[in-house]
């Protein structure tokens, strides 16, 4: 819990050390500067004097914002299997992003008052949520259309197995051959099931959906963990189904 | 440098060819266990190659008598094309999936 958040700033003195120190928040009771908010009766802690350290504070956050997009534009650039829709999708986002995170910057650096660029410099991270939000879209769409990608690769390779286990003759290697085969289809059609959705979903949230919608997206991640399971069991039936015809 | 060593290296390969094959063919004629320990294919360290458990090399297992249907060797192929590209890319899932979790974003403000 972040008290300097929840806590209101006017409180101060005994009553306050005593209450920090029952919840055992012990480093926010040594952190003694007063915290700007953009609300209420707080703003009245936000003196001038701390505009150039608010405004510091804001570009920190911009510019390590800004390299994350580079870092994500990096990884999405590695991908080879995101759709071309979807890498559109997020090549525009980080566009937009990393142009609206320096017009916010340049919004905070032009404030002359404490309380308006707390105001402003907040919407870095509502306006945004690169790290709660653009990060996790990236590596959903990129694990789902890869995992799809995977999933379609091993099902291409169904319909020729199945020519090949109809044609053994030892009934054994056949039931076991078949059984291999068999798991594989459910295992592709259980990763094909889980990640219908995920990377659309995933793409049509936006910052103002956060944190509301941090369930949906763990929700996503577990999906594509359900896939990513089943592939590497689909995998393994591939490589043992490889080698029951390999002793045909 | 680099055409001397693929030559080195095409070099070796056909002498490795020729060693196996002769260990192979040594085995028919009762050699002893663990004859194929000379081999450049055999560092010493493989306990059945020592123990002469009668491993068969891979080339004398590539001239085994049955040869595969059309239909088990265009599985074979499809299998093997299916492997090698979804096997990447479920590593390159696991990859993304373990980046996907969301951190803090803190406040700039403070």
């Amino acid at each position: 819990m972040n008290l300097r958040r929840t806590l209101p700033l006017t409180v101060a003195g005994t009553s306050l050390a005593l209450l920090v120190t029952a919840t055992g928040a012990v480093p926010a009771l040594a952190d003694t500067t007063p915290s700007p908010s953009p609300t209420g009766s707080s703003a009245q802690t936000c003196s001038p004097a701390r505009l150039s350290y608010v405004q510091a504070r804001v570009n920190a956050a911009v510019q390590a914002r800004e390299l994350t997009i580079t870092q994500l534009i990096r990884v999405l650039a590695a991908r080879t299997h995101v759709t071309d829709g979807h890498r559109g999708t997020l090549s525009g986002t980080y566009t937009a992003d990393v142009s609206g995170l320096r017009s916010a910057d340049a919004q905070v650096q032009a404030d002359t008052t404490c309380t308006q660029a707390v105001t402003d410099g907040r919407t870095v991270v509502t306006s945004f949520r690169v790290y709660l939000l653009l990060a996790p879209q990236t590596h959903l769409v990129a694990a789902a259309d890869t995992g799809t990608f995977a999933a379609v690769q091993l099902a291409a390779a169904e319909p020729k197995a199945q020519a090949a286990i109809d044609a053994l003759t030892d009934p054994t290697t056949k039931a076991a051959a078949q059984a291999k085969l068999d798991d594989l289809k459910t295992q592709v059609s259980t990763a094909q099931s889980d990640l219908a959705g995920v990377a659309d979903g995933a793409l049509a949230l936006v910052p103002a959906n956060i944190p509301a919608a941090e369930p949906t997206l763990a929700g996503y991640r577990a999906k594509v963990s359900s896939a990513h399971a089943a592939l590497a069991q689909a995998v393994a039936d591939a490589k043992a189904l490889r080698s029951l015809l390999g002793q045909a | 440098m680099r055409t001397n060593s693929l030559r080195r290296t095409g070099a070796a390969a056909l002498a490795v060819a020729a060693i196996v094959s002769t260990a192979g063919c040594s085995r028919h004629v009762g050699a002893p266990p663990g004859a194929n320990q000379g081999s450049p294919a055999n560092t010493g360290t493989s306990a059945a190659g020592a123990a002469g458990s009668g491993s068969v090399p891979a080339a004398a297992a590539a001239a085994a008598p049955s040869q595969p249907t059309g239909a088990t060797a265009a599985a074979a192929a499809a299998l093997a094309t299916a492997i090698d590209r979804a096997g990447a890319a479920v590593s390159g899932t696991g990859t993304d999936l373990s980046a996907s979790a969301g951190t803090p974003e803190g406040d700039p403000t403070k």
